[in-house]
């Protein structure tokens, strides 16, 4: 009996188990990858990518990855598109997973995505929606493992939006069994229903952005105004202002603590260039792993385990 | 030469010996896939065996 379609959607839609087997599978696939050893499993496999948003870093590692793995992409933008106003997105979801093997779609709304996929006959990934980035905290976790192993018991403070990078860290808390300490600004607080979180038991909200980095093992922020909220950005430039990482917040952090950006980051606003030019960052390690996770996602989702 | 031979097995769907799904009737906007692919390689090669 065949197995049912698997999708990344959220970053709860794997286990522990199957995280574990990627991050193992991402060190084998990136030690070819910098071996220059040829690995094409998806052979004549297209992806479709379907961006609503701009993309730099996913487009990029997307299309690279399918590509050393053997497979094609085909890059369809909002022109081309427009998920749910050009045409039903049940029906894009039929008709665009009947003429490829894997898609991947950044759009607004989570439940355009949930939608597309339920009407999808091949997997479908989240390249980031207004809820969650999950690809992007794949990558953030992996590079915690490189650098410093295993990230269960750790400490992870994300300072700044409770957006859809904040919403993921926590569900992958719960999920490998870590500790986020959170602070936002007032009113940007974490809405558990909409991280899709099943508990609180392993975040814990601040409002003292330096309490939240005390002792943590990873500090890691965005920037203040994600895409979508740009309407915004005047008032939450001052709303935002005490909630910059800077080298006295990680002064406060373990001392071992690593930085994480998803970029694009705003040198002087979210982040002091100090720290994220300085040796505890780790963010062009973080961007070059977005390119491996994901090659080892789309293995995992097309071909299960493999040896 | 050696490409076109690998692709004579390949499809778009690849995959649904892994994805639970049934073979659909009328599949129009798919078979729009299947016939162009035959259309560009009879164009451009001619009958194949």
């Amino acid at each position: 009996m065949s197995a049912p379609i698997k999708h990344f959607l959220q970053f709860k839609d794997l286990t522990r188990e199957e995280l574990e087997y990627l991050f193992e599978r991402t060190r084998r696939i990136k030690k070819k990858f910098k071996a220059y050893q040829q690995y094409w499993p998806l052979t004549d496999r297209t992806l479709v990518m379907i961006f609503e948003k701009a993309s730099t870093r996913t487009r990029l590692s997307f299309e690279a990855g399918i590509q050393q793995l053997g497979g094609s992409a085909i890059y369809l933008n909002t022109r081309d598109s427009q998920l749910g106003r050009g045409e039903p997105v049940e029906d894009a979801g039929q008709v665009i997973s009947r003429m490829s093997d894997l898609v991947m779609i950044r759009t607004f709304e989570q439940s355009i995505i949930e939608r597309f996929a339920a009407h999808s006959r091949v997997p479908v990934i989240n390249g980031l929606t207004n809820e969650y980035h999950p690809c992007q905290i794949l990558a953030d976790i992996y590079t915690y493992i490189e650098h410093r192993g295993s990230i269960q018991g750790k400490t992870v403070a994300w300072i700044g939006d409770s957006n859809n990078m904040c919403n993921t860290w926590l569900q992958a808390a719960e999920i490998l069994d870590f500790n986020v300490h959170v602070s936002t600004p007032p009113g940007y607080e974490v809405e558990p229903e909409r991280a899709g979180l099943y508990g609180h038991a392993h975040y814990e909200e601040f409002k003292d952005p330096m309490e939240a980095a005390k002792g943590a093992d990873l500090v890691t922020t965005d920037v203040w105004t994600s895409m979508g909220w740009e309407a915004e950005n005047e008032e939450r430039l001052k709303d935002f202002a005490d909630w910059q990482v800077d080298a006295e917040m990680m002064s406060v952090a373990a001392k071992d603590a690593l930085f994480m950006h998803c970029l694009p980051a705003h040198r002087g606003e979210e982040v002091s260039a100090e720290v994220i030019d300085g040796t505890q960052s780790v963010v062009w390690d973080e961007a070059e792993n977005r390119l491996h996770v994901q090659k080892a996602l789309m293995e995992y989702l097309l071909l299960g385990k493999v040896q | 030469m050696k490409r076109l031979a690998v692709m004579q097995y390949v499809s778009a769907n690849a995959n649904m010996s892994i994805a639970n799904v049934k073979p659909q009737r009328g599949g129009g906007s798919q078979n729009r896939l299947h016939v162009q692919k035959a259309l560009m390689e009879y164009l451009l090669l001619g009958k194949v065996a």
